[in-house]
């Protein structure tokens, strides 16, 4: 799980930008899919065929990061934030762009609490010229990828959103073993800006069922919201967040499969934010959703830290619901 | 006539169904709508999908839509001393939530009370409007009683409890938008077979006060040519402001709106003034606030027009609506799936 966790997220791929990613995650799913595609919007489908009820799970392959806007006569480079980019958290930190070449951000001198529209990235150019030739306008860019463990089981780096959705999936995938369930593993795009590669996706799917994968927040960090969900506690079963409520059904149906396997488990009512869950419910005719959540601190910084027990139980989840929903 | 609206009132109104738990009202449904439908099918958002087809084999088919659901709250986390963290389900009136009473919807229903600070403990100046992290259930259990019956993401609700007052004016949480939804039922409970011009899908529907969602999904797998959207709009009253209300006992409204179908509206107004049917007219100009929103705009586009009732004190406990205009909108609806020229 952890190497597979280190490949995804050495990957840099930014909101729109994900064919990297794609390619990297069609490397490891290759040998136990029956099909794979990819449609107009860049999703990537990947399906275990059977004759039984649709269930699309969902996880995003893009990250936050930045464009590359303007390129200014001392060679520093203005960018504009792709998703939810605290300034706080970008600020003085290192960045590589889709080329591979390494700069940090910097907010104006003087400036107490940065805004994203007044940072720079210096790639230590010393002209503009010595700059554009590095850097075109439009490059991305994405805050430096990193894993390393605390403690225990405890992980901090990035972007394990939603990199670690992904690669759950993949193990699942690769656990899932005989289910007449028709089996769709769908790594979306554009998710940090809006939910909008899921949205196509579930509309050409077109599942009975969704369950998107992806990174919760925890209410047991100095000054974060109110939630009882706890890092090391285990997966989470979504309930609601502030994009969907989930089908009460469905929610019932994982918590029993949870409670018969014994996978340890929360229950997950998130306040600020929301996943995919929310696109492919509304797609076509609609689904009932939930989703699976791995309790996350720090997130959208670049010191998200998870616990690996938690994720060991999102893959134990998954692969359960795969087989038994 | 006036007897049976109100039983199927008082009937809906019994059932919790805060947005996404439209589910628990399924058997109720059911009952109230007897065999007056040829079918009646859940949709996977959780609305209900009631259709009578007309005998004309040729029949378009009109949608007819009122939500279920009504807002509420979400238990976050169970906390010591019995108290119940919540989130708002939908936009609640937090002025009016303090000291309310609720029933929480663990493995078994549970009376709880909305917290207060006293005025006497309120610092000087401070917001008199409470956030909703501020407020919690109290239930009077301990921590350890309250971990068996509740879990985190339990439904919480308003008290289920109908009051009539005088002058057909009754009163409880949730008549936005079951008056409407009360209306729909009787009147096509009301209508033959041999006198529908429509095939007729009624959607009950789900999650209106979360994204007005529920309505659009139905409509997509429908395919309707028209929807009549019914919903409730503000009524007049001392502190409303008149230019955007409607009166009570004025009888159902007919909505204006950018977002509804002109030629489809102007039919409707036309064929109450041909049959002297009570209604009044409301403009709003941009969004109707409604599931005319989102279902305009389901799969291929449909026409819409909206109809709402004049209701009192929206989104709180004490919602209040007028029987006779809940009657006005069963008589609309009756000569709208007769004799609408659509």
């Amino acid at each position: 799980m952890l190497e597979l966790l280190k490949r995804l997220m050495n990957v840099p791929s930014v909101s729109g930008r994900e064919d990297k990613i794609r390619e990297a995650i069609v490397r490891e799913v290759e040998p136990y899919a029956d099909e794979i595609s990819c449609d107009p919007v860049g999703n990537l489908i990947v399906r275990k065929k059977g004759t039984g009820k649709k269930i699309m799970f969902c996880a995003h392959m893009d990250e936050i990061g930045f464009f590359a806007t303007y390129i200014d006569d001392e060679g520093l480079i203005k960018v504009n934030a792709i998703g939810g980019i605290s300034a706080l958290a970008a600020a003085y930190t290192e960045v590589v762009s889709e080329n591979g070449v390494r700069g940090v951000i910097i907010p104006e001198c003087g400036k107490e609490m940065p805004k994203v529209e007044n940072m720079y990235i210096d790639i230590g150019a010393k002209t503009k010229k010595q700059a554009q030739r590095r850097v075109k306008v439009g490059d991305f860019f994405v805050c430096a990828p990193s894993i390393r463990r605390l403690s225990g089981t405890r992980y901090v780096g990035r972007p394990f959103d939603d990199r670690v959705g992904c690669a759950i999936m993949i193990e699942a995938l690769k656990k899932v073993k005989e289910t007449e369930n028709d089996l769709y593993f769908v790594f979306s795009t554009q998710e940090e800006v809006g939910a909008r590669g899921s949205k196509p996706a579930s509309y050409s799917v077109a599942p009975d069922i969704g369950i998107a994968i992806d990174v919760t927040g925890t209410g047991d960090k100095p000054g974060s919201a109110k939630m009882a969900v706890k890092l090391g506690g285990g997966c989470t079963v979504k309930i609601k967040d502030s994009g969907v409520i989930c089908s009460p059904e469905l929610v019932k149906q994982m918590r029993e499969i949870a409670e018969e396997n014994k996978v340890k488990y929360q229950n997950e009512v998130l306040i600020y934010g929301g996943t995919d869950a929310s696109s492919i419910q509304v797609a076509g005719k609609g689904a009932r959703v939930s989703a699976i959540s791995v309790p996350t601190a720090f997130i959208h910084t670049g010191v998200e830290m998870v616990d690996m027990f938690d994720v060991n139980e999102a893959v134990k989840l998954t692969a359960l619901l795969a087989e038994k929903l | 006539m006036m007897e049976k609206i109100k039983s199927t009132l008082v009937a809906l109104c019994e059932e919790m169904t805060v947005s996404g738990y439209e589910y628990r009202a399924e058997n109720k449904i059911r009952e109230l709508c007897g065999s007056a439908f040829d079918e009646i099918r859940v949709s996977p958002l959780g609305s209900f999908v009631l259709v009578k087809k007309s005998k004309n084999k040729n029949a378009k088919r009109l949608l007819i839509d009122a939500h279920l659901d009504n807002v509420g709250m979400m238990v976050t986390d169970i906390k010591k001393g019995g108290f119940l963290s919540v989130v708002n389900i939908g936009g609640l009136d937090t002025r009016v939530l303090p000291a309310t009473e609720v029933t929480v919807y663990g493995k078994q229903e549970i009376y709880g009370l909305v917290t207060s600070t006293p005025p006497h403990l309120r610092k000087a100046g401070a917001d008199s409007v409470p956030k909703m992290d501020e407020l919690y259930i109290d239930t009077g259990y301990s921590l350890e009683e309250l971990e068996k019956i509740v879990t985190i993401g339990d439904p919480v609700g308003y008290r289920l409890k109908l009051t009539e007052m005088e002058n057909g004016y009754v009163t409880t949480s949730g008549l936005d938008d079951k008056a409407c939804v009360c209306a729909i039922i009787e009147a096509i409970k009301d209508v033959d077979r041999d006198e529908l011009k429509y095939d007729i899908y009624v959607t009950v529907s789900a999650q209106e006060e979360t994204g007005k969602n529920g309505s659009a999904r139905s409509a997509f797998e429908i395919e309707p040519d028209i929807a009549i959207i019914t919903d409730v709009n503000f009524a007049s009253g001392d502190g409303t402001p008149e230019h955007e209300c409607i009166k009570c006992r004025g009888g159902a409204a007919v909505d204006i709106s950018s977002l509804t179908d002109r030629a489809l509206t102007r039919n409707i107004i036309k064929l109450l003034k041909d049959k002297g049917i009570k209604h009044q007219i409301i403009c709003e100009p941009g969004k109707t606030y409604t599931n005319n929103e989102g279902l305009l705009i389901s799969g291929k586009g449909v026409r819409t027009a909206v109809l709402s009732v004049p209701l009192k004190n929206m989104h709180t406990p004490c919602e209040t609506v007028n029987l006779e205009d809940i009657k006005s909108l069963k008589e609309i609806i009756k000569a709208i799936v007769t004799d609408g020229e659509l």
